[in-house]
């Protein structure tokens, strides 16, 4: 929890450091020869793909921690990272549409990568609607980790989407076994924004993991006074 | 002019979620904390009572 405090603010610094000058570079890249200007939602769309990706495998191993391992963080640090992680995928989804209706004539099509990342999303609110649901945190601490762990099928379907089936999406342009083919004028700024989507997730994550202990916290204390004031009127009932 | 629309809704929308996600962390992590402590001030001043 110390860590936790002491670490906030200056990853929280840090990200927006690295979001400012990853926004400038991605202002000043020069226009595409194909895309033009347009390129430039790329600086944003596939930074918040990998995240959308990072923040699953994340969560499916705090849940693997949690439920397996029975550590106390497991579920809290799943828990914390998921909202996030629904919110970067929506963020892939908006921008993806937004990319794809200038340069493939359509704002949405079933393709193989559209769809899976469709079905990640679906997964994260179904993640959180777990934790709305179910009052007691243990069970619905287990509960969701099963759905975590079960999803994360996705994941791999996610990523290889585009080599296993003929997409209108492109292939992978930067995470390639041999070199990016992205000219560096493009690569730059977009591995800066990658990292300042990074560190604001962990800024984000470090936050409400502090949230979900305070109000683990407070939960205890109450049921602890509850209990209490119970005894002392059924003592008081005898 | 029509890619400038499609550039800007991308950075709007972003920034709106980013927004939204920020503010929800940061407005229920100062709630919870100031309740916190609440209720250990509370408790300290009963004990000194």
């Amino acid at each position: 929890m110390q860590l936790a405090q002491r670490l906030t603010l200056p990853v929280w610094g840090l990200s927006i450091a690295c979001l400012c000058v990853g926004l400038y570079m991605a202002f000043s890249a020069p226009a595409d020869y194909q895309q033009g200007m347009t390129v430039r939602i790329m600086f944003i769309h596939v930074p918040a793909a990998w995240m959308s990706l990072f923040v699953y495998t994340f969560l499916t191993i705090s849940s693997i921690f949690g439920l397996v391992f029975r550590h106390p963080l497991g579920h809290v640090a799943a828990k914390s990272a998921a909202l996030i992680g629904a919110g970067f995928t929506l963020i892939t989804l908006i921008t993806g549409a937004f990319w794809g209706k200038p340069m493939w004539g359509t704002w949405w099509v079933w393709d193989a990568r559209l769809t899976s990342v469709l079905v990640l999303f679906f997964i994260y609110l179904g993640y959180l609607a777990i934790w709305t649901a179910i009052e007691d945190p243990l069970q619905a601490g287990r509960v969701s980790s099963v759905l975590a762990i079960v999803g994360f099928v996705n994941v791999p379907i996610v990523k290889f989407s585009v080599d296993w089936w003929n997409t209108l999406h492109q292939p992978a342009s930067v995470s390639r076994f041999d070199a990016p083919a992205l000219h560096s004028d493009y690569l730059w700024p977009l591995l800066v924004m990658a990292l300042g989507f990074q560190l604001l997730f962990f800024a984000l994550w470090l936050l409400r993991m502090q949230t979900e202990i305070f109000k683990q916290k407070l939960r205890v204390r109450r049921l602890g006074l509850v209990e209490t004031t119970n005894r002392i009127a059924g003592g008081n009932g005898t | 002019m029509a890619h400038n629309f499609y550039i800007g809704f991308s950075y709007g929308v972003t920034g709106v979620i980013l927004c939204l996600m920020i503010a929800r962390t940061l407005g229920a992590y100062f709630s919870f904390r100031k309740q916190i402590e609440d209720e250990f001030k509370s408790e300290d001043a009963s004990k000194n009572s």
